[in-house]
């Protein structure tokens, strides 16, 4: 494949669907720095996995499961750096824009509390994925998936009610 | 709050753009490191199979050919083929994994274990080979003090440098795969 070519898909990936890069983003990294280390970091996944798309399935879940996969090793080497490495010395690839939702932000913050795998799965369900879109995306049984989105369901719906009656 | 209403509090941010992007920073950040993944691992594979063929090259043609150089000869271009055979079973295996998140993480896990075998028999594959004409050299008294240190020395090194990135990086990142592997298929 042409570099142009490459560059070509890559720029129209992002513009389509960089919603979705945002969302795995602020449910995987927390402070800007870090924020701004995995977007890059998904970016470059995203152009290395260029050549390797066979429109099998659409944009979007090819882009879901290349962010998701970045996403989460990104978070286990993270943790165990202990935070972001600095970046001081780099350009920043993403700059804040607007000031989040304050519902949005609970939402987020309940998500964080989940593990990797379950954290990759709520996005997929909020973002209207069936369980059989989710079955092949993370490679499970449906009825696996259909195990944790009860758990997960079930999770955020009581703390939900806990949002509504303190008005957090 | 039901379900349905985080779906709506979730889907509104597909018109509001939480970030902008600085497009400038992220393609020089792209462009400066592309694909150098495949690119170390491809210069690495070329880079000793390289080094097998010259040095079998040298032992054959420009020393005085011998039986102790033609042993070093061969065990330098097994070394080659070790690592040809090595790439194209990497480069075969990587394509057999599904295109799932599970796929990627076993094709990770795969990658990790062959980095980690390969370090494992390090010694083997590669220092061994590349000691032998020295060792030879040793045995028909024909090797300087210097280069018996130099060699010992290097291969000493080497030896604890794969031990040490084993112990450090390769063990602990499988480990890290699997268990991310685990809480994937655990219900």
């Amino acid at each position: 494949m042409k570099e142009s070519e490459q560059q070509h898909i890559f720029n129209n990936w992002i513009s389509q669907h960089k919603a979705l890069l945002f969302k795995v983003v602020r449910a995987y990294a927390f402070a800007s720095e870090s924020q701004d280390d995995l977007f890059q970091e998904i970016s470059l996944q995203v152009w290395r996995s260029i050549p390797r798309f066979r429109q099998e399935s659409a944009d979007s879940t090819w882009l879901y499961r290349i962010s998701l996969n970045t996403a989460i090793k990104w978070s286990t080497k993270e943790r165990k750096h202990g935070g972001h490495q600095s970046l001081d010395h780099m350009e920043h690839a993403l700059l804040e824009d607007n000031p989040m939702d304050e519902r949005l932000a609970w939402l987020y913050d309940e998500i964080a509390t989940f593990d990797e795998i379950d954290r990759s799965l709520t996005l997929l369900l909020l973002d209207g994925f069936s369980y059989k879109e989710m079955a092949n995306l993370l490679g499970i049984s449906e009825s696996n998936i259909g195990v944790k989105i009860h758990r997960v369901k079930k999770y955020l719906i009581s703390k939900s009610s806990k949002y509504d009656n303190h008005g957090i | 709050m039901e379900f349905d209403e985080m779906k709506k509090i979730w889907d509104k941010q597909n018109n509001q753009t939480m970030y902008a992007i600085n497009e400038d920073a992220l393609y020089r950040r792209i462009k400066a490191k592309g694909n150098r993944a495949e690119k170390t691992a491809n210069t690495n594979e070329f880079g000793l199979m390289a080094i097998a063929v010259i040095t079998a090259s040298v032992l054959l043609f420009l020393k005085t050919p011998n039986y102790y150089n033609i042993i070093a000869a061969v065990g330098m271009l097994v070394m080659g083929v070790y690592v040809f055979i090595g790439r194209v079973r990497r480069l075969q295996k990587d394509r057999q994994f599904e295109h799932s998140m599970l796929g990627d993480l076993d094709r990770a896990i795969s990658n990790m274990e062959n980095e980690v075998f390969r370090a494992k028999t390090f010694i083997w594959w590669m220092i061994v080979p590349a000691a032998f004409p020295i060792v030879v050299r040793i045995a028909q008294n024909d090797a300087s003090w210097e280069e018996i240190g130099i060699i010992a020395t290097a291969s000493l090194l080497g030896y604890l440098v794969t031990r040490w990135s084993l112990k450090k990086c390769q063990i602990p990142r499988k480990h890290e795969l699997e268990v991310l592997r685990k809480k994937l298929i655990a219900e």
